[in-house]
Order: C-alpha cells, then sequence, then structure tokens
C-alpha cells in the first residue's frame, strides 16, 4: 500500500526535515511513526498524501507518488490533520455536505459517520462551539465520509484527555479490523504500543529501528526477570535474576514449591526506552 | 466539474450568512445609496448609482474573494479542499461565483433604490457583472499574498484605493485618464452614469463591454499565473 525508499526531504539548504527513510506498509497494516517534535513526522505525512514534493528518493501510495498523482490517489486516502481545519462557522452538517456534494456522495453517509463517531446530537451545532476533543472526532468523520482504504492520521490525540483520546483509540482499531490501513504518527508511546502492528523510530529525520512492538522488545530485552519474594521472616524482597538459567530455574522453583513468590515481572523495557536508547534522544 | 463549484459556491454562500465582516462589505455600499438619496436633490440617479456600484465593486468585488481566500489559507482548510476532488480552479470558480452573485443582487438594489429607469436595468446589471467579474481574481490575488484575513487589507489597500477613488478623477487630467483606463472600474462608472441617465451609443457600450471582457481574462490568467507560482509556498 505504501513504499517509501530513500525518502528525503529539505526545506531549505541548511534545514533537512527527512534525511533518507525507507520502509513498507501493507495492506490492512496499523502502522505507526514514533517520534519527538520536529522528528520529521508531518513533513512525511505530507508527502505521502500529496501536499508536498520531496527533495529525493521515492514515496509512493498504492503504486502512485501522490504529489504527481494526487487526483489519482484521493480516492483512496483520507486524512486527519495535525490540527483542526473545519469551517468554524458553518455547523457539522454543512461541513460535511460539502464533502459530500464533491464526491458525489448520499447525504445518508453524513449521519453514518457521525453516528459512529458519536456526534450525531452535534449535526446542527456551529464547529466553533465544539469541544476540542468533538472537533478531533468531527476531523475523523470528515476523513472516513469518502471510504478510503488508507488513513493518515498526524497526532490524532495530541493534546486530548485520556477518555477522548481512549475514544478515538477504540475507533481506530474498529476501522483497522473492518480492514483500513492506518498511518498514524505520534509522540506518545503508549498509544503506538497498544495500536501498531508495527512502529518506525523517527528521530531528526532518520528512521533509527522498525519494528513490531512485541518484537523490538524482545530484542531489546536484558533478559532477566524481577521476583518478588516472601523471606522466612514475612518481608517481601525483589530480586532481578537472569531471564533462563539453572540459578533462575532453580531458585524460582524453590519458591514456588514453598509458596513464597508473590510476583514476577519480565524486564523487557518499554517503547521509551528502546527510543532513548536507539535515538539516544528522549521521546517528547 | 459544475457540482463540485456549485458545491463550493453553496458552501460560501452558506457561510457568508454568519459572516460578519464579509457581508457588512456588500450591505456598506448600498447604505451609502440610502444615505446619497436622503441627501436630496443634490445626487441625480446616475450619480448615486454609479458611486454606489463604484464601491460595491471596489469593496465587495475585490475585499470579499481576497477574504475568502486569504481565509482558506490561514485556516489551513485550502489543503482539505485540495485531497478532495475539488481543482484549484474549481475552488475559485465556486468563490467568484458566490461573489458576483451576492454582488449582483445588491446591484440591483442600489439601482432600484437610485432610481434608475427600470428598462436600463438589465443593461447595467450586465456592465456590472463583467466589471467585477474583472475585479475577483484581482481579489484573489490579494488573497493568495496575504498571510492571513486581517492583512488582506492591508496588503490589498493600494488597489481597492485605486479601485475605488481613481475613477471619478480621471476627467481632471490626463494622466489620470490613462491611468484609470486600465481599472475596469472606471470603465463602470462611466457606463453606469450614462446607462443611469441619458443613455449611451451601442458602439461605445459593445466597445466598454469588449475591454472589460478582456480585463476579465487577463484577471483570470493572472490569477492562474500567481496560483501556480505560489503554490508550492502554500503548502
Ligand atoms: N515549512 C517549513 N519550512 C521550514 N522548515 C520546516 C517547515 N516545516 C517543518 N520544518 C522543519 O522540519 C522539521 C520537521 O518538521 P515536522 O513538522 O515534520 O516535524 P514533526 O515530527 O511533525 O513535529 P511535531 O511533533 O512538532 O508535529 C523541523 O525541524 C521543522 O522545523
Ligand atoms: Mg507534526
Amino acid at each position: 500500500m505504501i513504499r517509501v525508499a530513500g525518502l528525503t526531504k529539505a526545506y531549505n539548504k541548511e534545514k533537512w526535515a527527512l534525511r533518507g527513510i525507507s520502509f513498507e506498509v501493507q495492506e490492512g497494516e496499523f502502522f505507526g511513526f514514533l517520534g519527538p517534535n520536529g522528528a520529521g513526522k508531518t513533513t512525511a505525512i505530507k508527502i505521502l498524501t500529496g501536499q508536498l514534493a520531496p527533495t529525493g528518493g521515492e514515496a509512493r501510495v498504492m503504486g502512485w507518488e501522490p504529489w504527481k498523482e494526487l487526483a489519482r490517489v484521493k480516492p483512496f486516502i483520507g486524512v486527519v490533520p495535525d490540527q483542526a481545519n473545519l469551517y468554524e462557522r458553518l455547523t457539522l452538517q454543512q461541513n460535511l455536505e460539502l464533502y459530500c456534494r464533491l464526491w458525489g456522495l448520499d447525504f445518508k453517509r453524513i449521519d453514518e459517520v457521525l453516528e459512529r463517531v458519536g456526534l450525531l446530537k452535534e449535526k446542527r451545532t456551529p464547529v466553533k462551539a465544539l469541544s476540542r476533543g468533538m472537533k478531533q472526532r468531527a476531523l475523523f468523520a470528515r476523513a472516513v465520509l469518502h471510504r478510503p482504504r488508507i488513513l493518515f492520521l498526524d497526532e490524532p490525540t495530541s493534546g486530548l484527555d485520556p477518555v477522548s483520546a481512549d475514544r478515538i483509540h477504540r475507533f481506530l482499531e474498529e476501522l483497522n479490523r473492518e480492514g483500513m490501513t492506518i498511518f498514524l504518527t505520534s509522540h506518545n508511546m503508549q498509544e503506538v504500543d497498544r495500536l501498531c502492528h508495527r512502529v518506525a523510530f523517527l528521530s531528526q529525520g532518520i528512521i533509527a529501528a522498525v519494528g513490531a512492538p512485541g518484537a523490538l522488545k524482545l530484542e531489546h530485552s536484558t533478559q532477566q526477570v524481577r521476583v518478588l519474594v516472601e523471606g522466612d521472616d514475612g518481608a517481601l524482597e525483589e530480586q532481578v535474576l537472569a531471564l533462563n538459567g539453572t540459578e533462575s530455574a532453580e531458585k524460582i522453583g524453590d519458591w514456588m514449591r514453598r509458596g513464597r513468590l508473590r510476583a514476577i515481572h519480565s524486564q523487557e523495557p518499554s517503547l521509551a526506552e528502546i527510543f532513548i536508547k536507539v535515538t539516544g534522544q528522549e521521546l517528547v | 466539474m459544475v457540482r463540485r463549484i456549485l458545491a463550493i459556491f453553496i458552501k460560501e454562500t452558506q457561510d457568508i450568512a454568519t459572516n460578519f465582516n464579509v457581508s457588512i462589505l456588500f450591505a456598506l455600499p448600498l447604505i451609502f445609496a440610502v444615505i446619497f438619496k436622503r441627501l436630496g436633490n443634490a445626487m441625480d440617479a446616475p450619480a448615486i448609482a454609479s458611486t454606489s456600484v463604484l464601491l460595491l465593486a471596489g469593496m465587495a468585488g475585490i475585499y470579499v474573494p481576497s477574504m475568502l481566500v486569504a481565509e482558506e489559507r490561514e485556516k489551513r482548510t485550502l489543503q482539505v479542499l485540495m485531497l478532495s476532488p475539488a481543482t484549484p480552479a474549481e475552488v475559485f470558480i465556486g468563490k467568484g461565483l458566490m461573489t458576483l452573485v451576492m454582488t449582483l443582487l445588491f446591484a440591483l438594489i442600489t439601482y432600484i433604490l437610485a432610481g434608475v429607469p427600470a428598462a436600463r436595468i438589465p443593461v447595467l446589471l450586465l456592465f456590472f457583472a463583467l466589471g467585477v467579474a474583472a475585479c475577483i481574481p484581482l481579489g484573489m490575488i490579494v488573497g493568495l499574498f496575504a498571510p492571513n484575513v486581517l492583512s488582506t487589507g492591508l496588503v490589498g489597500m493600494p488597489l481597492y484605493l485605486a479601485f475605488i477613488l481613481l475613477p471619478p478623477f480621471t476627467v481632471f487630467n490626463e494622466t489620470l485618464k490613462q491611468v484609470g483606463r486600465v481599472l475596469p472600474t472606471t470603465h463602470l462608472y462611466y457606463v453606469t452614469i450614462a446607462e443611469a441617465g441619458p443613455g449611451a451609443r451601442a458602439s461605445w457600450l459593445l466597445e466598454t463591454a469588449g475591454i472589460l471582457l478582456l480585463m476579465c481574462a487577463v484577471a483570470c490568467l493572472l490569477l492562474t499565473w500567481v496560483y501556480r507560482r505560489r503554490a508550492t509556498a502554500l503548502g
């Protein structure tokens, strides 16, 4: 669905936003771009959605280069931009009517999408009177109106409270289950961890690592377990042991037989820790 | 194509109803017409009609499209439109059409208010449409250069002033006359004075219509050229 090879973008001679990134996204995949502010996430999305021409390299969406053949790509892509850009004075309904007319869709579709994002009641409300979370959901409604096959989302939950963010996460999971390919950028590692099948770590215009969150964690694991054991005096003690090996096996086996084991945690790093490890840079 | 132009047209119409900044620009010339009329015998029908129509073409015909375009850029709604099936041309035409229809409506009211003979109104409206159609693309160019809605007033100021103030003064000296000839509003102004009053020779009307049509074409080409050149700076 998406193929990127050696993609670069320079806004001007000194400012390289992307310094040669390569990755592929398969149909039906939920793909994440994780990176701090200024990493080049928005730049990548703009190139993939035909709003910006790259400086070098290749980027194809469904086989086409978006900035050259945008008209061909448009019907297949939906975009949730990094800032709310609805017509503020118009109502939600009027906003969506515009896009229905442009796409040649029946107005019935408006109720369908508003229902899905839970904004049916706000249909006749001017957009400027909606809350931030509602506006974000309205952007979703607009993005999926024409039933695109790939959805691009630029930090869709930044600035939202956990409840609103969770609502959006569930909506995205639902869309993905129905077969939509999703390309998401985020600087929130929990979000990426929860949602994405695969994630690319973007830092200063370079992809430092790509892989499934689970696989990345295993790869960078310290191969240790942390156990909580009850001693003879009843006090709890924490110990770190190797994940494999006879010594660990005997100790843990012994505690288990004597009913002393209270907790056992595998010590895999969080995505944020891996990010720092591979990029030398903090997220956010 | 027509469907998408219509879609933009409808959206713009819905929008100006709630946009005070823009609707005031349509209404102001009409308010002036009422005031001119109240002045009593000081101004006759041709004077009221020509002055009001000049204000309408200069204010609504240039300022409004510049604000519409600048706002789409400022609020980044243009980038969404570009991801829809709409082409830039369709967006501009839709916006222009709304401005044209609205100004025509207000021009009609102005003519009636000014006391122009009913039989002359169709011809006057035709010329008004031609004159405004030549102004609208220029307003849109202002909108492409203004970084936001607020600054359209400043960026476009020389244009608005010239288009509104110059036409009545072109009779005073040769330089002003030559400069005035390149402004569509000058032609609109003198056609209105003639047609709202004694009437004009058919040949002169035809010539003026031709000039305005040409200006309109040039303005559209200029807009296309500027848009193409600025397209990258707009993303
Ligand atoms: N129009 C522009 N002109 C010049 N430089 C730009 C422009 N847009 C972005 N940049 C620069 O390119 C780099 C990448 O920016 P980009 O917006 O892609 O980052 P991002 O990962 O989306 O960041 P954020 O999390 O803040 O949204 C930054 O250093 C930024 O300053
Ligand atoms: Mg960004």
